[in-house]
C-alpha cells in the first residue's frame, strides 16, 4: 500500500478509483490537445465532420471492411445537407480517421450521389456508390459504370457485392430521420481492374420502370486524407 | 514453530494478494507477536517459551490465512485499477510519439491572439496602405476571421489583398479544411484575382487572396463556400473616403 | 459456530473503534479489559476482520506512533462504518433480546 504524507494505508477500492480517475483526465488531455487516444470509432467519425466541415450527422448505416484493413470501419451518415462515405480504424493511435466523403444535397434533385474507393495501398479495396434520393417518384435505383472501353455500363466492376439495382422495401433502401439513402459496394480485388476515365450514373425509375431521372455521380467529394 | 514458520503459514493462501499487500499483512501480524512477547517477557516469562505461547494464542495460522484471503476477493477493483493504469501508460506513449501534434496546438491559440502575418503576400508591390481588420463571421462550429487587407500593385495592376483565418469556436478544436479553395475576393465589379495562397493544420487555416480594385472601391467581399451556406464578408477598403 | 464468532467480532471491533483510533493488538487488550476476559478468541483472527472492514470502506488505515515507541498500524472508524455500527448494535440487540424472551418464556413455564 502507498504509504502517503500522513501514513495514510489505502484500501484496493480507492486505489483502483485513484486510477481510473488519472487514466480518465490522461484520455481526455491528450483527445484535446493532441486529438489521438480516441476511445470509440464514433469520436473519430466526429473528427472527420469538423473536418469537412459537414457539421453534426447522424449514422445511417455502418460495416467493418476487415480485408481492408483489420479494424476498419465505413460509416454511411446524414445531416439535412450532406450525405457522407466516411472511414475510420482502430491503430495504435486509438481510433483514426482515414478518408471523409461529403455530398452536397443542399440543391434540389431527385438523386444526389457520389462514389468512392477505398484502397490500401495496392492490396485490397473496396469500391462504393452512395447518395440520397429526394424524389418520392423513385422505386428502382440501378447504377451503371461507364469505361471508356464499355459505355453502355454493360459489365460490373469488380466482384459484385450484392445487387447493383435496388427496389423501395429492399433493405439496400435505408431511412433516416424521414428521408431514403443507399449504398452499393464491390470488392476490388485486382487493382488493375479500377479503371481512369470511369463514369458512374444512377438511373431511378418508377414503380413500372418507367424512367424517372439519371445523375451523374461525382467522384468523392472532398477527400480527407490521414 | 518459530515465528517465520508462521507467518509463511498465514500468508501461503494469500497468493492473489499483491506483494505490498502481502508485506503489510505479514509486518502486522509480526508487529502483534513482538507486543504480546514484551508483555510476557515483562512478566518474567522465558523467551523461547513466550514464543509458544504467543503464537498459540494467534490461532491457527492456516484458519487466519484462508479468512484473510476471503476478505480480499470480490468486486474486481485490483482489476480495474490495473487496466487502468495499463490504459494511462498507452495513452502517454501516444502522446509521446505524437509530440509533433504540439505544435498544430500551439498554432490554435496563436491564431486567436495573434493570427500570422508571415503569409507570403508574394508580388505585391508598391504596397500603399496596410489595415488591420477583425472581421468575423461564425460557419457551424468554427469561426471565420479577415485579420488584414493590403491595397497595392499587383502584376501592374492596383489590387486589394486580403488575409483571412480559420478556426474552431473552441480552443484546440478542428477547423474545416480548405479555406483558400473555398474561399473568393470579389471586388465591386465581380472581377476576382487569379493566384491565391494558403496553409492549414487541423487547428488552424489561413489564406490569402487578391482582386483588381480601382480608386474610388469601398469595399471588397470574401466569399466562403461551405456546405449548406455561402457566407459573404464585406470588407472595407482604407482610404475609400478620400477619393470621392 | 465459527461463522457467528467472526460475526460478533465484527461488531466488537467496530464498537471499540467508535471510542477512538486503536491498532490491532490494543483492540485485543481492550477488550478483555472491558469484557473482563469473558472473550477468549484466538488473537491473530481479529486481523482478517479488520482487513474486511478495511476493503469495505467501514475503516481507515495509516501509520502512526504508539505510546509503545514504535510505529503501528492504526484503524479509524469512517462515517460509513459508524452507520455499519449502528446497524449491526441494532441487530445485536434483536437478537440478544429474541434469546431473552425465549429463556424467560421458558423460566416461567416451569
Amino acid at each position: 500500500m502507498k504509504k502517503e504524507k500522513k501514513g495514510r494505508l489505502s484500501s484496493r477500492r480507492k486505489r483502483s478509483l485513484r486510477r481510473v480517475l488519472i487514466a480518465a483526465a490522461a484520455v481526455l488531455l491528450v483527445n484535446r490537445i493532441f486529438l489521438i487516444g480516441l476511445l470509440f470509432p464514433i469520436q473519430a467519425l466526429r473528427h472527420i465532420e469538423e473536418r469537412t466541415g459537414t457539421g453534426r450527422t447522424a449514422v445511417v448505416c455502418r460495416e467493418w471492411t476487415p480485408e481492408i484493413y483489420k479494424t476498419g470501419l465505413v460509416y454511411l451518415t446524414e445531416n439535412e445537407n450532406v450525405t457522407m462515405l466516411s472511414a475510420v480504424r482502430l491503430s495504435f493511435y486509438g481510433w483514426t480517421e482515414l478518408y471523409g466523403v461529403p455530398v452536397d444535397c443542399g440543391a434540389e434533385g431527385p438523386i444526389h450521389g457520389g462514389w468512392w474507393s477505398f484502397v490500401r495501398m495496392e492490396k485490397a479495396g473496396r469500391f462504393y456508390v452512395f447518395g440520397r434520393v429526394d424524389d418520392p417518384e423513385i422505386a428502382w435505383l440501378e447504377v451503371y459504370f461507364m469505361r471508356p472501353d464499355d459505355p453502355r455500363g454493360e459489365k460490373r466492376i469488380g466482384r459484385v457485392h450484392g445487387n447493383y439495382g435496388i427496389h423501395r422495401g429492399d433493405s439496400g433502401w435505408m431511412e433516416k430521420d424521414g428521408r431514403l439513402y443507399f449504398l452499393f459496394e464491390a470488392n476490388l480485388v485486382d487493382w488493375s481492374e479500377y479503371p481512369a476515365g470511369l463514369r458512374v450514373v444512377a438511373v431511378g425509375y418508377d414503380e413500372d420502370r418507367n424512367l424517372v431521372a439519371r445523375t451523374d455521380l461525382e467522384q468523392g467529394g472532398v477527400s480527407v486524407a490521414q | 514453530m518459530t515465528r517465520q514458520e508462521f507467518l509463511n503459514q498465514v500468508l501461503s493462501p494469500l497468493g492473489r494478494l499483491t506483494a505490498e499487500e502481502r508485506e503489510n499483512v505479514r509486518r502486522e501480524l509480526e508487529e502483534h507477536v513482538e507486543d504480546r512477547m514484551e508483555a510476557l517477557l515483562e512478566m518474567g516469562w522465558d523467551a523461547e517459551l513466550a514464543e509458544a505461547r504467543c503464537l498459540e494464542a494467534m490461532g491457527d495460522p492456516a484458519e487466519i490465512g484462508r479468512e484473510m484471503a476471503r476478505q480480499y476477493r470480490g468486486r474486481g477493483w485490483l482489476w480495474i485499477g490495473r487496466m487502468a493504469v495499463a490504459l494511462t501508460v498507452v495513452v502517454c506513449i501516444q502522446a509521446l510519439l505524437g509530440l509533433g501534434m504540439l505544435g498544430a496546438a500551439w498554432d490554435s491559440l496563436s491564431v486567436r491572439f495573434c493570427p500570422s502575418t508571415a503569409i507570403s503576400i508574394g508580388e505585391l508591390e508598391n504596397v500603399e496602405t496596410v489595415v488591420d481588420l477583425d472581421i468575423r463571421a461564425e460557419i457551424g462550429n468554427d469561426i471565420l476571421r479577415v485579420y488584414m487587407v493590403f491595397v497595392g500593385e499587383k502584376d501592374g495592376q492596383r489590387a486589394a489583398m486580403v488575409l483571412a483565418c480559420m478556426y474552431d469556436r473552441l480552443p484546440f478544436g478542428i477547423v474545416a479544411d480548405g479555406l483558400a479553395s473555398r474561399s473568393e475576393l470579389w471586388n465591386e465589379r465581380g472581377g476576382t484575382g487569379t493566384s491565391a495562397g494558403g496553409s492549414g493544420n487541423y487547428r488552424a487555416e489561413y489564406a490569402v487572396r487578391w482582386t483588381p480594385v480601382e480608386p474610388g472601391d469601398t469595399h471588397v467581399v470574401w466569399e466562403y463556400r461551405a456546405i449548406g451556406e455561402t457566407v459573404r464578408l464585406e470588407i472595407p477598403l482604407p482610404g475609400g473616403e478620400e477619393t470621392v | 459456530m465459527r461463522k457467528q464468532a467472526i460475526e460478533h467480532t465484527r461488531l466488537l471491533a467496530l464498537s471499540l473503534l467508535a471510542a477512538e483510533d486503536m491498532y490491532g493488538y490494543q483492540m485485543i487488550v481492550e477488550l478483555a479489559r472491558r469484557s473482563n476476559h469473558t472473550f477468549d478468541m484466538k488473537e491473530g483472527t481479529l486481523y482478517p476482520v479488520l482487513h474486511g472492514l478495511e476493503q469495505e470502506g467501514f475503516v481507515e488505515a495509516y501509520r502512526k506512533q504508539a505510546p509503545t515507541g514504535r510505529e503501528r498500524k492504526y484503524y479509524h472508524l469512517t462515517r460509513k462504518g459508524q452507520g455499519a455500527l449502528r446497524e449491526e448494535e441494532a441487530a445485536w440487540r434483536r437478537y440478544s433480546g429474541a434469546v431473552n424472551d425465549v429463556l424467560r418464556g421458558g423460566a416461567e413455564a416451569v
